[in-house]
């Protein structure tokens, strides 16, 4: 059965003007599957408490049509779709709507995982990376294997992970957006210089994020973003990639796309899209 | 906007690709049911399904075009137009 569930974006993602950001979006679907499977007899936290099973958002892929907005009223039908690996992966399809107009779609594929004893020990690999944002470069560790890359290595804090002990889907998402911030500000075209030089942001129609393996609490976390493909001078599609230490490799954790093309800020409530300039283009293909 | 209909063009695989970028229903993907008001395509969605026929069938389409690209049966009308100069 289907369900319909109301909500508004939090304030938090509204960071340029009042427009949302794709991470956000991307909070809401997932706020949108919890909600149906509470009203389904699956309420997150019984399942935890109870049952010893959490719950994970291993693929979201997810559709932004249009802008969705502070304030905005947004209705998001969540429908089931059949299960996937013998019943393991609950799959759901959303769309979320504000008044009649489609602003986002997603597919949402969730687990439910045996969660561990809390304080049960664990052994994990911790860089010394606990200053700041961690360690930045073109390659760390032969990740990015000559692309047109960036590698990323930090610690996975708490506040990233859930069930004691496991980096969760938002926290990737979050990874994602601070990837994306790390990579436009090496290549000199950060989001406040385009903001403030060009009235220029990022925007976003689609990102996806994909859970393989678990990656655990203050786990060394290697996340490359690669660019994959510049389409004319007017979008561009990166690759997600993120890795922990374990044994003598580096095992995927997970992965995903996300696509950007910019928009020119007209004025507080609206904005056009534009296309790359010479700058973002050799910016973007690392030239 | 009429265009003769290229017989190698299986327009139905044309409307899945389409639909499937724009993740709709290939059934609500109608000829003429409107990117804007009735599937809530912004600019940029549209510039996705651009970058999609492009590849899908090696063509050059001009970004001003996109403008023009209020329902599916102006893709298809333009993809043939492409395809026949």
């Amino acid at each position: 059965m289907n369900s319909e569930i109301l909500s508004r974006p939090r304030f938090e993602g509204s960071n340029i003007c009042t427009w949302i950001g794709f991470k956000h979006v991307m909070y809401l679907i997932e706020e949108a599957v919890l909600e149906h499977l509470r009203r389904h007899g699956m309420s997150p936290r019984e399942l935890y408490e109870r049952d010893g099973l959490g719950v994970e958002f291993v693929d979201s892929d997810a559709r932004i049509a249009t802008a969705l907005h502070m304030d905005d009223l947004v209705r998001t039908e969540v429908e089931p779709q059949p299960a996937e690996n013998d019943g393991d992966v609950l799959v759901f399809k959303t769309a979320s709507y504000v008044d009649t107009v489609r602003a986002a779609t997603a597919t949402v594929r969730v687990r439910l995982i045996p969660a561990t004893e809390v304080g049960t020990p664990r052994l994990v690999r911790t860089a010394a990376d606990l200053d700041g944002r961690g360690t930045v470069d073109s390659d760390i560790d032969g990740l990015a294997a000559g692309a047109n890359a960036i590698v990323w290595r930090w610690r996975i804090p708490y506040f990233y992970c859930h069930y004691s002990e496991r980096l969760q889907h938002s926290g990737y998402l979050r990874l994602m957006e601070e990837v994306v911030d790390i990579f436009l500000a090496r290549r000199g075209i950060s989001i406040r210089d385009m903001l403030a030089g060009r009235r220029w942001i990022p925007v976003v129609p689609n990102a996806r994020v994909r859970i393989l393996e678990p990656a655990y609490m203050e786990e060394t976390l290697y996340t490359v973003f690669t660019v994959e493909d510049i389409f004319k001078d007017l979008l561009y599609t990166a690759r997600f990639d993120c890795y922990v230490p374990r044994d003598d490799d580096l095992v995927r954790t997970a992965t995903g796309r996300i696509t950007h093309g910019y928009a020119e800020v007209v004025d507080r409530r609206d904005w056009r899209h534009v296309p790359f300039d010479d700058k973002t283009t050799a910016a973007l293909r690392a030239e | 906007m009429s265009t003769e209909v290229r017989p190698d063009i299986d327009p139905e695989e044309m409307r899945e690709l389409v639909a499937e970028v724009l993740d709709v229903d290939t059934e609500s993907l109608t000829d003429d049911a409107h990117f804007i008001s009735e599937l809530g395509v912004d600019s940029l969605m549209a510039l996705e399904v651009l970058v999609a026929l492009e590849r899908r069938y090696a063509i050059k389409i001009p970004e001003e075009a996109v403008k023009e690209l209020t329902c599916f049966a102006d893709v298809r009308d333009l993809v043939h137009a492409k395809l026949s100069a």
